[in-house]
């Protein structure tokens, strides 16, 4: 029996701290594009400044000095400044282009290649090191998994309920929620869509953020990076459709299950590929998303 | 005809004489180029630009007229290039016949492309096209024995063993894509897919095909993109996995948003741009690629129209068009009087009208129509008047087999639904069938080509109907038209009042064969100057001999034009009448709560 059970365990655990990773990156994007209708092909942008940022940070003199509780806040502090700055990319850039959400997809596309290039003009392409929140691995049966891995399923676990609470229960959850469901109806009763909507994109740069300054210390954090994060939250969210937040993490773990299945029978380039063809058959068929419901 | 000067050096709008002129001028230049400084840096920058601009114009070719921005060209490139030098390599294909596969394998990736895209439009487009591309570029990992992985194919046999010689490839395939891609952009089918862009439910209600003119146009595209990437491998000598990327796919949306989305001048000159920009930073130092991005964004951000935002002119400025120059002198009743019944005078059997019998029509669980029967002679023109809501706009959408739902994943369920046109069942036709069989209708919300002139409006419903017998009235057409303003006239309707848009609608329905006009709400939104304009429009169609069945809330010009009014409540007919009795029927009267007040008097 061990054996299997073992092996079963380990996928599942690999499952998991994969998953929890892919959802923190595609919640923030989904939710864009769940609430204005627009792709923020930037996403994978914010993942890279996120990484960089908690590496540029860990090497300042206060912080620099290592220990757990450092460690949390400068990946805190990471996310929030990522945070930042997609509140300005709204409101200085991404605004004066919602009505035009193919050009948007061009600009954030475009935006992303200057980002990685002006990190490696002014670093270089050698790979960046941030030092993880807990050093060292965890062993489950024949596995090795990193502490850093262990606080991403953490992040995950606390952050969703809190994300699926605010979405339900505060006044600005409901405004998002209004706007996604319908941003004319919501501007009749006096909701800006486009305020509420660079809201959302503040709160996805925050989360992707997030899961950048998380990830660096388990990634190697070079300046294309933002191609994985983009990937993978293109694909979730072609995959889980939009509308629920519920749909989109669902997604994710399904696709790190897939993924990791994958890996463990044909290899890692087979997993990649099959992710992208799956995405691909799904908007095919159907556009809209295999799991798409309206939020309600 | 006096025309104001257009920038027509290079082929981006004007004749067809000036175009030709336009890729001359560039053949030369470049032929100039390759003799003047042979083997030289400049001359291995220029062909580098060919290759370049032959993808931009790929680009265009589609996504000009469609309004698609395709984020996958890469993968039309990539997958060509791979072919071709794979070919060349694994099977030792000679060059040219490598380089003629790459563009087959282009213009069918592009067919692959057209089929999986047929539903998806805009945003759902670009994300297929981006996910394509995306695929393409993992699947050269799969297999590294094959595809070499990150190293890529080498040691492919160039098409030329000189630098002069790969050069002069490199720009006649340039001159070759031009000319297609000019073409194409002028051709009927450019009209088309220009028109289709702009407002795809119109184009289909005139009898535009639409899928097969995506088809055509993403087969061109992936055909001129495959050749380019093709060339790309074959002058290089190797294929890598860099040609698949989305760098290439957003390099190449970038160029081509920049040139400007209809202009072949604009893409080229920014595929040249670009290239010398490049190559002038990767001699410099090494922020060169920071800057060229940025250079990119900032010019796509302040020109959202391109640096050349030409569109082309279909070839309307050629005077001398036999139809046209005769409406210039006929007065109404003149032209009317010698346009008898032009294309009823067919075989007895589609002298047969309109056959309607006991239509059903249920979205959810409300019946929009419920059974209603209905038969309509050749010429005959019937009024449909009734409370909102009684099914008016349902029946018309049922015969003209635009019935919504479909797309927003309502279900209409139809059932017993029997419609017949001249003999023949429309059972299972689209709304474009249709229309190619001579039912039309007009939208209750005016609708037109916004970036059109009215004389491209009406070239378009002409040219959409091509290959049937009967040719439509030019005429007619533009004698209608002519309420709304001149017909030649070079503003595009977007910018002209609403009446023009509703006269020209009216005329299109008649320029290609006018047979049964469905016409939905006609005087909406207009004032009564324009209402009468409007009511002209259609008693000349009458008299022609033209099938109308139109809705109208405004009685007193409707009953002016109709023989027969339909009066419906609650998805059923209740009366048929003739106008000047209709509103004395008592049903009636019970409808429309006149009972009441005759009662009082």
């Amino acid at each position: 029996m061990s054996q299997l059970t073992t092996h079963l365990a380990e996928l599942l655990v690999l499952t998991l701290t994969r998953g929890s990773l892919y959802a923190l990156i595609a919640v923030g994007f989904a939710l864009v594009f769940g609430t204005g209708r627009i792709l923020n092909l930037f996403h994978g942008g914010f993942f890279l400044l996120g990484a960089y940022a908690a590496f540029f940070l860990s090497r300042l003199p206060p912080l620099s000095l290592g220990g757990a509780w450092r460690q949390v806040l400068l990946t805190l502090l990471a996310a929030a400044a990522v945070g930042v700055f997609g509140f300005a990319y709204y409101w200085g850039f991404l605004r004066r282009y919602l009505s035009r959400p193919i050009h948007l997809m061009v600009i954030g596309l475009a935006s992303n290649l200057l980002v990685a290039l002006l990190f490696r003009a002014f670093y270089g392409t050698r790979a960046a090191y941030v030092p993880p929140i807990i050093p060292g691995t965890l062993r489950i049966g024949s596995i090795q998994v990193l502490g850093q891995e262990w606080v991403i399923v953490l992040a995950a676990a606390v952050l969703f309920p809190t994300l699926s609470w605010v979405l339900r229960h505060t006044r600005i959850g409901g405004a998002i929620r209004a706007v996604a469901e319908d941003p004319k109806g919501a501007s009749l009763v006096g909701i800006r869509p486009d305020g509420v909507l660079g809201t959302t994109v503040a709160l996805a740069a925050v989360l992707a953020g997030l899961a950048g300054a998380l990830a660096a210390p388990v990634r190697v954090v070079t300046p294309d990076l933002w191609t994985f994060a983009l990937l993978k939250s293109f694909t979730i969210v072609i995959l889980g459709g939009i509308g629920s937040l519920r749909g989109t993490l669902l997604t994710a773990y399904a696709l790190g299950a897939v993924e990791i299945g994958c890996i463990s029978l044909f290899g890692e380039a087979q997993a990649e590929f099959f992710a992208v063809l799956l995405a691909l058959a799904a908007l095919v068929v159907r556009p809209r998303g295999v799991l798409h419901e309206r939020a309600s | 005809m006096s025309e104001p000067a257009e920038v027509g050096w290079l082929t981006g709008s004007g004749s067809g004489r000036r175009r030709a002129a336009g890729i001359l001028l560039l053949a030369f230049t470049l032929a100039a180029v390759g003799l003047a400084a042979p083997a030289s840096f400049l001359a291995d920058l220029v062909g580098a630009g060919c290759i370049l601009a032959i993808m931009v114009l790929s680009w265009t070719v589609f996504c000009g007229p469609s309004r698609e921005i395709s984020f996958g060209q890469a993968f039309f490139v990539g997958g060509a290039g791979y072919l071709a030098g794979l070919l060349q390599v694994r099977c030792g294909l000679p060059p040219w016949t490598a380089l003629l596969a790459g563009v087959v394998g282009g213009a069918l990736l592009g067919f692959l492309v057209a089929v999986l895209t047929l539903r998806h439009r805009g945003l759902y487009f670009s994300m297929v096209t981006m996910a394509l591309q995306l695929a393409a570029y993992h699947a050269l990992f799969l297999r590294s024995s094959l595809f070499g992985g990150e190293e890529g194919v080498l040691g492919i046999q160039t098409l030329a063993v000189t630098r002069a010689g790969l050069y002069a490839v490199a720009a006649a395939g340039l001159i070759a894509a031009c000319v297609a891609v000019d073409a194409f952009l002028h051709s009927r089918w450019g009209l088309l897919l220009g028109a289709t862009g702009q407002n795809e439910e119109l184009a289909q209600s005139l009898g535009v095909n639409v899928p097969r003119l995506r088809l055509y146009g993403l087969a061109l595209s992936g055909a001129v993109a495959g050749l380019g990437g093709a060339l790309y491998v074959l002058t290089q000598g190797q294929a890598n996995a860099e040609l698949a990327s989305e760098a290439i796919s957003a390099r190449i949306v970038l160029a081509g948003i920049v040139g400007g989305l209809w202009s072949l001048p604009g893409a080229l000159v920014t595929a040249f741009g670009l290239q010398a920009l490049q190559a002038w930073l990767f001699r410099a130092v090494s922020v060169d690629a920071l800057i060229y991005t940025s250079v990119l964004l900032a010019l796509a951000l302040l020109l959202p129209r391109g640096i050349v935002p030409i569109r082309p002119h279909w070839g309307l400025s050629r005077p001398g068009r036999p139809t046209g120059s005769a409406v210039a002198g006929g007065s109404e009743p003149a032209a009317a009087a010698s346009l008898t019944t032009g294309s009823a005078a067919e075989s007895p059997a589609s002298q047969e009208g309109l056959v309607v019998s006991g239509l059903v029509l249920r979205f959810g669980g409300v019946r929009a129509l419920d059974g209603v029967s209905l038969e309509a002679r050749r010429g005959d023109a019937i009024g449909l008047i009734g409370p909102n809501g009684a099914g008016k706009s349902s029946l018309l959408n049922a015969i003209a087999g635009n019935l919504p739902g479909d797309a927003r994943g309502a279900t209409a369920v139809s059932q017993a639904q029997e419609v017949r046109w001249a003999g023949r069942s429309l059972r299972g036709l689209d709304a474009a069938a249709r229309a190619r069989l001579g039912v039309r209708k007009t939208f209750q919300q005016v609708m037109s080509f916004p970036d059109l002139t009215l004389a491209e409006h009406l070239e378009v419903s002409r040219v959409s109907c091509a290959g049937r017998a009967a040719a439509g009235d030019p005429a007619l057409a533009r004698l209608i038209a002519a309420g709304g303003g001149d017909a030649t006239a070079r503003t595009p309707l977007g910018l002209l009042p609403p009446a023009a848009a509703r006269l020209a609608e009216i005329a299109m329905a008649v320029a290609a064969p006018p047979e049964l006009l469905l016409v939905d709400e006609p005087f909406a939104a207009l004032s009564g100057e324009e209402v009468e304009a409007v009511c002209a429009g259609l008693e000349t169609l009458h008299r022609r001999g033209v099938t109308l069945v139109i809705v109208e809330h405004r009685l007193h010009e409707l009953f002016r034009l109709v023989d027969r009014v339909l009066v419906m409540d609650r998805g059923r007919i209740i009366a048929v009448k003739p106008p000047a009795e209709v509103l004395l029927d008592p049903v009636v009267q019970q409808v429309y709560g006149i009972v009441e007040r005759g009662d009082a008097a």
